[in-house]
């Protein structure tokens, strides 16, 4: 059977509980029918396709429940993993400081570069408690992208996502001509530095 | 964090009827008790947790039952029964993992179910959801009386405790991993588990399946799986499989059959029907080798009955060697308490660190500490059977360095001033021969139990609100659990060397002829040989930890010489005494040395 993407990105999404992580996925998903198995196995994954320059991007999008419990998530959990959203909410304080914690204690030297921040049910400013410089200097920081998002109102989502998948895209793709050059390289040298892998944290 | 909710109020939640009209169809609930059981979610997902696959009638003798796990927040148990050659089953669900109640408890069910009418089991089954749970050790009596008052079926049971290890043949699902799993696979289930990778557990028999894995999971005590866990993964949730994070999922065969592996990437797959696993890492090699061959020899040992809890407590044995000493980077700041991951990696010993460098990157363990932080900064009783263990561990070390301490002190104070001197002279010569020999780096390991005895050992007060793991292992004893590949006996020898080469060293007969113009001349030169030889000994002990038992036969072999020693005034006799202690450990190193290269064999 020919595959029908061109690549297949595994991200993680990760946020306490009661941020919107389901109600984002829903809105990007490409099938909101599905149901949801998150309440009875504790794992939920929602796949999109999306086309960047012409190329077939097949996005799975996992969540796992209770991840409020975890004061950190250590490296083992983003093994195996091409991206990670993560989300807090405008409206509850507690919520960012949980993903600043956890972002802060993903290992810089992991694989698992690709991050973005987003900040969801931003569409009552009276309810807004984390402000968007402070959310916006805490992204800069870590050196990540910041969006703000209401998948309630479908504001910002579809932007976040194609800007995740992109990175990852661009990451692969970064990747791949590095071990090329480097193969190029080996050849010139005879081959002689074979099995030199990229280190890797997990 | 316990993922068990040890505070439901009910005992079960849920009973319902489930029925497969036919292979074509989906299975379908038939009846459900309470009417208004709540869960929407759950009630969609019960049917294929029954029927994970579709297969014709199953020609069995007696009927299947099986545990499955539902995971929210906390686990939530579902015991299955299906009745033999129909394609009806009985599923009850609960928050409290008793599985050998339950089991049994859907038996008598079935058993009531058929015989009286719907009505009175409806009651009966009201009844049951109305009991409460009692405190632990007391019982609870599940009675199904008929109209007319008597007593037609009945199960009563002791609460199980919540803290116990799981034991043979209490325990269900112990009692299928131990029937099904070799202690092989036992190690590199345990090993897989211990990097948290992605896990598939596979059977066609739905009961080893779910058991096995859960009884898997179980070894980790203390800590417990944080991550996916889904002991029986129905066809339609086998998407599940490609999950990236770390997870522990049981396959019915029919299902992993369909999978197209290149789809679920890197996964280690344990067939428990073929006892094999197959794995892309290598996670054997990763763990110290010596608890590696302290686990095999603990679970292969011919002679050992492996029933009641001595699995569960030989796995638990290796992780007290692991994390046991957790207390020690406990540190408090800013009015709370908080784990220094670095000072807990430095304080491993050189065969452990790099593993436990690993060990503080889990989630398992991670939760562990947070778990136990909360316990003591919430001042709440700590006593699981995992306390105990470090505790009698630390005990066992404490109370051999006390027994040497005691020894030297009664020469010490029956030697003359020339001995005492003597004594004196030769440690500073051990500590100079041992400093030279660590500068010509000739495996300087060998010598460090002369450093042993001239480093007072540090004691910790016992105000201390976190009696130290550390204070135990002295300073140059990391052998603790020496590497198998050593034998003790060699060792014992080569120290005897030593002890000849330091006779002919000048400063020794110097101290010697000093010691000779005592009257106890010939004792004090005795006593410095045996002095050396014990120290030496006692190393041999802490490499023979392998096999409590054995170790707790010799103790007692030596606490009855000492005992004797504190009768006697005389100072010759004690040295006499000594050398029979010597002779006994002798013996045992030997013993060990033998036992040792078994393990090799077995290797």
């Amino acid at each position: 059977m020919a595959r029908d993407y061109d690549h297949l990105f595994k991200l993680l999404i990760i946020g306490d509980s009661g941020v919107g992580k389901s109600s984002l996925l829903i809105r990007f998903s490409d099938n909101t029918f599905s149901g949801s198995y998150i309440t009875t196995i504790g794992v939920d994954f929602k796949i999109r396709t999306v086309v960047i320059n012409g190329e077939r991007v097949k996005l799975q999008i996992w969540d796992t429940a209770g991840q409020e419990r975890f004061r950190t998530i250590t490296n083992t959990y983003y093994r195996g993993t091409h991206g990670v959203i993560v989300v807090y909410d405008v409206t509850n304080g507690e919520s960012f400081a949980n993903v600043k914690r956890w972002l802060q204690e993903i290992d810089s030297n992991c694989e698992v570069v690709n991050k973005v921040l987003v900040g969801n049910k931003n569409d009552d400013p009276q309810r807004k408690v984390v402000l968007t410089e402070d959310a916006q200097r805490f992204a800069e920081q870590m050196g990540i992208q910041l969006f703000e998002t209401s998948a309630k109102d479908n504001i910002n989502v579809e932007d976040m996502f194609l800007s995740i998948t992109d990175r990852v895209l661009r990451h692969k793709k970064n990747t791949q001509r590095q071990q090329n050059e480097q193969n190029d390289d080996r050849i010139k040298i005879n081959d002689r530095s074979q099995g030199k892998k990229k280190r890797k944290c997990c | 964090m316990n993922r068990v909710n040890n505070k439901a109020s009910r005992l079960i939640e849920l009973y319902c009827e489930i029925e497969l009209k036919s292979i074509e169809n989906e299975p379908i609930i038939t009846k459900i008790n309470p009417i208004d059981y709540p869960d929407g979610d759950v009630l969609k997902i019960i049917p294929n947790f029954c029927y994970p696959y579709k297969s014709k009638v199953e020609k069995k003798n007696s009927p299947l039952s099986y545990s499955f796990v539902l995971t929210n927040e906390s686990f939530q148990f579902g015991f299955v029964r299906k009745e033999i050659g129909s394609l009806k089953s009985v599923v009850i669900l609960s928050y409290w993992p008793w599985h050998d109640v339950f089991l049994k408890f859907l038996n008598i069910l079935a058993d009531i179910r058929k015989k009286v009418s719907e009505k009175e089991f409806d009651t009966f089954l009201s009844s049951v959801f109305r009991k409460t749970i009692p405190d632990e050790h007391n019982l609870i009596n599940l009675t199904f009386s008929n109209s007319s008052g008597n007593v037609f079926q009945d199960l009563i049971f002791r609460r199980p405790l919540s803290r116990q290890l799981p034991s043979i043949p209490e325990n269900h699902n112990l009692n299928l991993f131990f029937n099904y799993i070799e202690p092989k696979t036992m190690i590199e289930i345990f090993a897989a588990l211990l990097a948290e990778r992605r896990i598939i557990f596979v059977s066609n028999n739905l009961d080893k399946l779910s058991s096995c894995l859960q009884a898997s999971c179980s070894l980790l005590f203390p800590m417990i799986w944080q991550h996916i866990y889904i002991p029986i993964l129905p066809m339609k949730l086998k998407d599940y499989l490609s999950a990236p994070m770390p997870f522990c999922i049981g396959c019915p065969e029919a299902v992993f059959d369909t999978v197209r592996r290149e789809e679920i990437g890197d996964v280690v797959i344990i067939d428990c029907d073929r006892n094999c696993i197959e794995s892309p890492h290598n996670d054997i090699a990763e763990m110290p080798q010596d608890i590696v061959a302290y686990l095999k020899k603990q679970l292969t040992n011919p002679s050992a009955d492996l029933r009641g809890n001595r699995i569960p407590k030989i796995f638990l044995s290796s992780l007290v060697q692991i994390i046991g000493g957790y207390r020690d980077a406990i540190k408090y700041t800013e009015n709370k308490l908080k784990f220094d991951n670095d000072v807990f990696i430095d304080s491993q010993s050189p065969s452990n660190k790099s593993f436990v460098q690993k060990i503080v990157q889990l989630q398992i363990f991670q939760q562990f500490v947070e778990e136990r932080l909360k316990l003591i900064q919430n001042g709440s009783e700590m006593s699981d059977e995992f306390e105990m263990e470090v505790e009698l561990h630390a005990e066992r070390m404490g109370k051999k360095f006390n027994q040497y301490k005691e020894v030297f002190r009664n020469f010490r104070s029956r030697a003359n001033p020339a001995m005492k001197n003597a004594v004196k002279s030769v440690r500073a010569t051990c500590k100079e021969l041992k400093l030279k020999i660590k500068d010509s780096s000739q495996k300087p390991e060998k010598f460090d139990y002369l450093g042993s005895i001239s480093v007072p050992r540090k004691e910790k007060s016992s105000s201390d609100p976190f009696p130290s793991f550390q204070q135990f292992y002295p300073s140059g004893s990391n052998n603790l659990i020496e590497s198998p590949s050593t034998s003790s006996s060699q060792s014992s020898t080569s120290d005897m060397n030593i002890l000849q080469e330091l006779e002919a060293l000048p400063i020794f007969k110097a101290t010697s002829s000093a010691a000779n113009d005592s009257e106890h001349s010939t004792t004090s030169q005795e006593i410095i040989k045996d002095e050396c030889n014990l120290i030496d000994l006692s190393d041999s002990i802490d490499s023979m930890q392998f096999d409590p038992l054995e170790i707790d036969e010799r103790k007692n072999n030596i606490n009855n010489n000492l005992a004797s020693t504190k009768h006697r005034n005389d100072p010759f006799g004690s040295s006499e005494l000594l050398r029979d202690v010597v002779d006994e450990l002798n013996r045992s190193s030997t013993t060990v040395a033998s036992k040792r290269s078994n393990w090799t064999k077995f290797e």
